[in-house]
């Protein structure tokens, strides 16, 4: 009986071998063909990112040779779609965010196969001299669904932007705190404890290292000048006594006389003498002509010579003005 | 029955046969899988790889405009070149810090060792970025393993135009010209001017002028300057937020005064080339011309000296700021911008004149510059090689003297320095005018103690005049004595100012200059204006020095004429001349002016 019966299993065994290992292959297949996959996946989206960072160099590009006032997209965002590059395929959308901060968006929707990213940048363009080596900077880059490529879209897209921005933004003091007082923690234990980071009824020391004194950051040598400077105040000083204060005035302005006799009130600067001001006389004071105030008293309009006028922010030096070469004397 | 008992060697034959084939597919499939894992695993790691050079590309283009160049993709005039190289011999820029060794990194080692070649093509755009092919090749277990990817990077060629929001409107600018320089109302430029480039001479001079003013009435601009001087003189530590917001403060003070003269340049290449233009210009209206091209060109000046006093200090606090930043995101940003300043301060060196206590400051500036690119390069050694690399080019730039061709707005502003200067050296010297008489100082026996008093009194002591100014010293007058003045000198202008000033009020003529010369009031260029006191020095024959009032008119070479008083040895009484005459008479030489304000 039991021979008859192992003899049995015999053939059943073999089977099932088979088609175990036979499972197994295609198994293995299937998990090669994953890892594959995977793999292939990963480096599409390197390639994709790479695309569109090449893409946005290229807009970047187009920027720096144009300038930001005759940009191309000044008057409108600039959608394409299609675009080739480097064996990929790419849909760009360029489009100024706020002229007033220099801020414009550059979204970049990439298919690698059958897979789509966006890509989405908002940058600064900066308009000064004095950063010369940068034109732009990225305020903002993120990646987001890429059915927000759309302009249909554009307002949501930016809204994601300007939350992610602003709430930034809000955190930005509270971050430097928390941060400055995590550097005082000796600890990496105590900067555990401090952030709060242990699961409740956790063993600090079971942390590996936890009571190692963290290592001192080495120190940047750069330092401040030494050499003392000349004020700048002083020179700025110096700077708005060149450029005359009486032409930063904003008139109209009430004056007053500071002259202690009847200050003339002439026909034109240097003309003719029409009538006088009273000593501390109120006048209106309604333009500059040369070195005069074109005022009005009292019905009669006429010029009055800067030194002797006060108005606000204009302080009369009180001294007898040369006549000018040239100018005919007033009588 | 019989059947039943067991298999025929027919049926144990197929079944070994379909075993053995299945581990044949399965040994097979198992030989493949290690093949393709071995593979899609190096392929991984180059791709993984591509991307640590494409990011580290991307890093040095980021913080260095040279960056590609530093890097050796590109040579110095930005061509392309071919980059291949053996991952692990220690050359490879990429893959150098940390290097990948035996020792520290295996089985990486034993990967890249083999033959595992990094490849780099780079070329350059007609638009002027680079597009780098980044490849890796290796002998792969299935055959030739080969992986690249391509990349555009930014280019080296930056260019901006300059715009300034302090720039006066232009459509403003004929009618503020007509009324403020030439006093004239309702009419046009070209009705005053009828030269064609002396009104483009008035025109830069007004766009300069007016542009200045609107900087200096930004309440913003003012503000900043304020806060930052302020914030600048309290003990703020550099990690506190103070000394952050002076930084910026003076950064900004300085970028907002480098776009407005850089706006202006054209104006003061103008100014400085068609000065002479004007020379046709009728009298009055070259003059306020003149004056406001005077004033200009000074302005100029001082915001030259401002800009580089500020970028400075800026650049200073950085350093000071850099010292204390953890953080190597914001320690790169304050790199950039510190460096671009001290590119400034480096081409501008020799026009650093009134920026420094010390006049040393040619030698400051470079001394400073090294320690910053050494201590930089030291620091960032083992932290950043995109830091170090960018200090040794920094180092081959300022040694080579090439900052000014590598970076366009040190050139512009090297340009725009020397114009300044070589127009400052030019400016016209305009002719002050007089004022008009003070008739209440007539007759009287001192001045009034004004400028305009002081003339009229010291002409109404002159032949014709009612010669009743009264020496107390001696208690005659002119009238009387025509010697009453003779070798009173310091005590006839000090009457001519009644008394007024202080510094008229010592012992001798040479002692009066001294008072006014230690407050730094004495001036030495420029005309000096009526009823400026002017001085000549001591000399052996005479030991006090002189001193003269002058008239504000000048001769027909441009020599100031004066009031002075005689003496025994050559003439009786008060006399008009010019200033040669005086400094032949009275033997000693030309000191300056104090203007009588």
């Amino acid at each position: 009986m039991m021979r008859r019966k192992v003899s049995g299993y015999v053939f059943p065994l073999i089977l099932m071998a088979t088609i175990s290992i036979g499972f197994f292959t295609l198994t293995l297949v299937q998990l090669q063909s994953s890892h594959h996959d995977q793999l292939q996946h990963l480096n599409d989206y390197q390639h994709a990112l790479n695309l569109a960072c090449s893409a946005n160099v290229e807009v970047l590009s187009e920027l720096r040779e144009k300038q930001w006032d005759e940009r191309f997209f000044k008057d409108k965002p600039i959608y394409k779609y299609d675009q080739e590059l480097f064996g990929g395929i790419y849909d760009i959308c360029v489009e100024d965010y706020d002229t007033a901060q220099y801020t414009f968006n550059v979204k970049i929707r990439t298919t690698m196969g059958d897979r789509k990213n966006l890509f989405y940048w908002r940058q600064k363009y900066m308009p000064n001299m004095l950063d010369f080596t940068r034109m732009a900077y990225t305020v903002s880059f993120g990646e987001f669904p890429p059915e927000l490529f759309e302009p249909a879209k554009k307002s949501e897209i930016d809204k994601i932007v300007d939350d992610k921005l602003k709430n930034a933004d809000n955190n930005y003091a509270e971050s430097i705190d928390i941060a400055k007082n995590l550097k005082k923690e000796p600890t990496l234990g105590a900067v555990i404890k401090k952030l709060g980071a242990l699961p409740p009824g956790t063993d600090p020391s079971s942390i590996k290292g936890e009571s190692q004194l963290r290592p001192s950051s080495p120190v940047l040598g750069t330092q401040a000048s030494n050499q003392p400077k000349v004020k700048a105040s002083d020179v700025l000083d110096e700077l708005k006594n060149l450029v005359n204060p009486v032409d930063r005035l904003n008139l109209p302005a009430a004056g007053r006389s500071i002259c202690n006799s009847n200050l003339m009130i002439r026909s034109e600067p240097w003309g003719s003498v029409i009538s006088t001001i009273p000593p501390g006389g109120a006048v209106d004071v309604i333009g500059l002509q040369g070195d005069f105030f074109e005022i009005t008293r009292g019905g009669t309009s006429g010029y009055s010579h800067i030194n002797w006028i006060a108005v606000p922010g204009h302080t009369p030096s009180g001294v007898e003005p040369p006549r000018p070469p040239g100018a005919p004397p007033a009588w | 029955m019989r059947k039943r008992k067991g298999f025929t060697l027919l049926e144990i034959c197929i079944g070994m046969l379909l075993l053995g084939g299945v581990l044949v597919i399965y040994l097979q499939s198992m030989q493949s899988s290690k093949k393709k894992n071995e593979y899609y695993s190096e392929h991984f790691i180059a791709s993984i790889m591509a991307a640590k050079v494409v990011e580290a590309c991307f890093q040095e283009a980021d913080i260095n405009l040279y960056g590609i160049e530093a890097l050796g993709l590109v040579d110095k005039d930005g061509q392309g070149l071919t980059f291949s190289t053996p991952v692990t011999d220690g050359q490879t820029v990429f893959f150098k810090a940390p290097e990948i060794t035996l020792e520290q990194h295996p089985h990486l080692y034993s990967m890249f060792s083999k033959d595992f070649m990094l490849d780099i093509n780079s070329e350059k755009d007609a638009k002027q970025y680079f597009t780098l092919n980044t490849a890796f090749a290796w002998k792969a277990a299935t055959g030739a393993g080969k992986f690249n990817f391509y990349c555009n990077f930014p280019g080296s060629v930056l260019r901006k135009e300059p715009h300034s929001t302090f720039a006066f409107p232009e459509a403003k600018l004929e009618k503020k010209l007509v009324e403020r320089f030439f006093e004239e109302k309702n009419k046009n430029l070209g009705t005053i001017i009828s030269s064609p480039g002396a009104r483009e001479v008035a025109l830069s001079t007004g766009r300069i002028y007016f542009s200045t003013s609107s900087l200096l009435a930004d309440k913003p601009f003012t503000e900043a300057f304020a806060t930052a001087e302020k914030l600048a003189a309290e003990p703020h530590a550099p990690t506190s937020v103070k000394y952050y917001q002076a930084t910026e403060l003076y950064f900004g003070i300085a970028r907002d005064i480098l776009d407005l003269m850089l706006f202006l340049k054209p104006e003061v290449e103008r100014l400085s080339k068609d000065l002479d233009k004007i020379d046709s210009m009728n009298l009055r209206t070259k003059t306020r011309l003149q004056v406001f091209i005077q004033r200009s060109g000074l302005a100029l000046d001082k915001l030259r000296q401002v800009f580089l006093i500020s970028v400075n200090e800026a650049a200073s606090r950085y350093r000071a700021q850099m010292q204390s930043s953890t953080s190597l995101k914001s320690q790169r940003l304050m790199i950039e911008k510190c460096l671009s300043m001290h590119r400034l301060m480096i081409v501008t060196a020799d026009f650093s004149d009134g920026v420094f206590v010390s006049d040393n400051a040619y030698n400051i500036i470079r001394s400073e510059y090294s320690l910053l690119l050494a201590t930089l390069a030291r620091y960032f050694a083992d932290k950043d090689q995109s830091i170090v690399r960018l200090a040794a080019q920094e180092k081959r730039f300022a040694d080579d003297n090439m900052i000014k061709d590598r970076y366009f707005v040190c050139d512009l502003v090297y340009q725009l320095f020397s114009e300044i200067a070589a127009l400052k050296a030019k400016l016209p010297d305009p002719d002050p005018g007089v004022p008009d008489p003070d008739l209440s100082v007539i007759g009287q026996p001192s001045g009034n103690g004004t400028a305009a008093g002081a003339i009229t009194w010291a002409q109404d002591q002159m032949n014709g005049g009612s010669g009743k100014g009264l020496n107390v010293n001696i208690g005659k007058r002119i009238c009387d004595d025509p010697k009453a003045w003779n070798d009173w000198n310091l005590a006839f202008v000090s009457t001519a100012y009644n008394g007024s000033k202080g510094e008229l009020l010592v012992g001798s003529a040479i002692d009066s200059y001294s008072a006014w010369e230690s407050k730094g009031k004495v001036k030495t260029t420029g005309r000096p204006p009526a009823g400026a006191i002017m001085y000549t020095a001591a000399s052996a024959g005479n030991p006090y020095g002189h001193i003269f009032i002058a008239t504000g008119k000048s001769d027909e070479s441009g020599d100031p004429i004066v009031i002075t008083t005689g003496s025994s040895g050559s003439f009786d009484g008060v006399r008009e001349m010019t200033l040669s005459q005086v400094v032949s008479w009275a033997s000693g030489k030309y000191l300056g002016y104090v203007s009588p304000e």
